[in-house]
């Protein structure tokens, strides 16, 4: 029993600090509060079974993230799988055609924002959140465990079980999508010289 | 380096995944070249700005407190059933000799009931108990094995013993004297007898194992036939099953992955 409960307490002094980061990824997933709630919930319920599994000394939050991850497809992508790589290689395609003009798109926000980026904070809440909302759940995930979570490329590449160079080129291409549909919001609202 | 290779790297170089060198040589740039500043501040700024966005969602304080109730109620697997009930016995002892005993001796005598019902069924061999013992079984095996994370905890008490590194290898470590599989990795369940291959599915780890071959009961199970096969469905804590024999034997696979998913699985294993 002693054993057990000293599990216990290293287990909610270890994981439990986590809550916050997973629960805000958790949203990302499904956009629902309850939800995510519940989704939270299991990870840790899982993360507590297996926590014996668990390797002292290895990041515990890339490893609480990989089980959240899991959980998310196991619950809510049961018979379909992960949408395939090949799903966005016509955006692949279509991203290095454009690749002048999404450099031109960078080049122009640099430009009419004179490098202050406070502006783009002008940006209204909602805005940013439909932006990352209406990433591909590949990209989405690999933004934000990176800028968000901060988490080393090696640990993404194991919690979204794919290679290293997979992770760069998602963090990539997610990262000229975002651009792009911020910088449209940016325009709409009148931040950015529609002439220009 | 050229400035268009120095953007190239900007990403790489604010995740701090740049080697020492390269850092060195993309922050002199950046100090040196305002054109190449203005793309890395304003890089930074829309990182600061999706960071700061999802930083303010904190976890409601019930869920915190609705977790750690939870833990209580579910406890870390204990893979002997043996301990378990004797854990579950020392329990017992501790509140029979507290205060709260009579407030709560219902809930133990409907516990006690259900034991006995628990106990009676595994006696019979019931299906209940098949699926019980698959999962514990699975569990273990995946314990022993790997769980989760394929680069730290690859290594099985098995493997070490083998000398084997670990599931890239396709053909030596893959007789567990009754099963052949590609990738898998075998490992004999202690005290069963049931031989038992763990291997890896999507990241997920699954494991097969030979239940015998006798019949097993299987009534209580929902049952699927495909073609002329027949494959029962069974779930416990939260790990499918799907259990099927063939003119040999009968086998199990048990995953924590959808039930579909594995029964798909289950109907393409290419087995000896």
């Amino acid at each position: 029993m002693r054993d057990d409960d000293n599990k216990r307490k290293e287990f909610e002094e270890l994981a439990m600090p986590h809550i916050d980061a997973l629960y805000s990824m958790a949203l990302r997933y499904i956009f629902n509060k309850e939800e995510a709630e519940d989704l939270v919930q299991e990870t840790y319920l899982k993360a507590y079974r297996f926590f014996s599994t668990f390797q002292q000394g290895t990041n515990i939050k890339a490893w609480l993230f990989k089980i959240l991850r899991n959980t998310f497809i196991n619950k809510y992508r049961k018979a379909t799988n992960m949408p395939g790589e090949v799903l966005y290689e016509g955006l692949e395609t279509l991203s290095t055609e454009q690749t002048t003009v999404q450099e031109d798109i960078s080049g122009k926000l640099t430009d009419t924002l004179a490098t202050r980026c406070n502006n783009v904070s002008n940006l209204m809440e909602d805005d940013i959140k439909h932006a990352i909302e209406s990433l591909p759940l590949e990209y989405r995930e690999a933004i934000l465990l990176s800028d968000v979570e901060e988490l080393s490329y090696k640990d993404i590449s194991e919690i979204a079980n794919v290679p290293v160079g997979t992770v760069k080129s998602r963090l990539n291409r997610g990262r000229k999508l975002l651009q792009k549909s911020l910088w449209e919001y940016a325009k709409d609202r009148g931040f950015i010289d529609r002439r220009k | 380096m050229s400035c268009t290779e120095i953007v190239k790297q900007i990403h790489e170089f604010l995740d701090k995944e740049l080697d020492v060198a390269n850092r060195l040589v993309v922050s002199n740039h950046i100090t040196a070249c305002s054109d190449c500043r203005q793309k890395y501040e304003f890089e930074m700024g829309l990182r600061a700005l999706i960071k700061a966005h999802c930083v303010n969602t904190a976890a409601p304080a019930y869920l915190h407190d609705r977790i750690i109730k939870n833990l209580t109620s579910f406890g870390i697997y204990q893979p002997d059933i043996e301990e378990k009930q004797a854990v579950n016995k020392s329990k017992t002892i501790r509140l029979f000799a507290s205060k709260r005993f009579y407030s709560i001796a219902a809930s133990i005598l409907i516990l006690l009931g259900g034991g006995i019902f628990y106990y009676a069924n595994y006696q019979n061999g019931n299906t209940l108990s098949v699926v019980d013992a698959v999962v514990s079984n699975h569990v273990m095996a995946v314990n022993d094995n790997l769980v989760f994370n394929e680069t730290t905890s690859i290594v099985g008490n098995i493997n070490k013993k083998r000398n084997n590194s670990v599931m890239g290898n396709t053909s030596s470590l893959i007789d567990a004297e009754l099963i052949s599989l590609p990738g898998g990795v075998p490992a004999r369940q202690p005290g069963t007898g049931n031989h038992c291959v763990v291997f890896n599915k999507d990241g997920y780890k699954v494991s097969l194992q030979v239940l015998g071959d006798g019949n097993i009961p299987c009534r209580n199970l929902e049952k699927i036939v495909l073609g002329n096969k027949e494959y029962f469905l069974g779930n416990c804590k939260g790990f499918n099953a799907v259990i099927w024999k063939d003119e040999r034997q009968s086998y199990c696979l048990t995953s924590d992955i959808a039930k579909d998913e594995l029964l798909k699985f289950a109907m393409n294993l290419p087995l000896r």
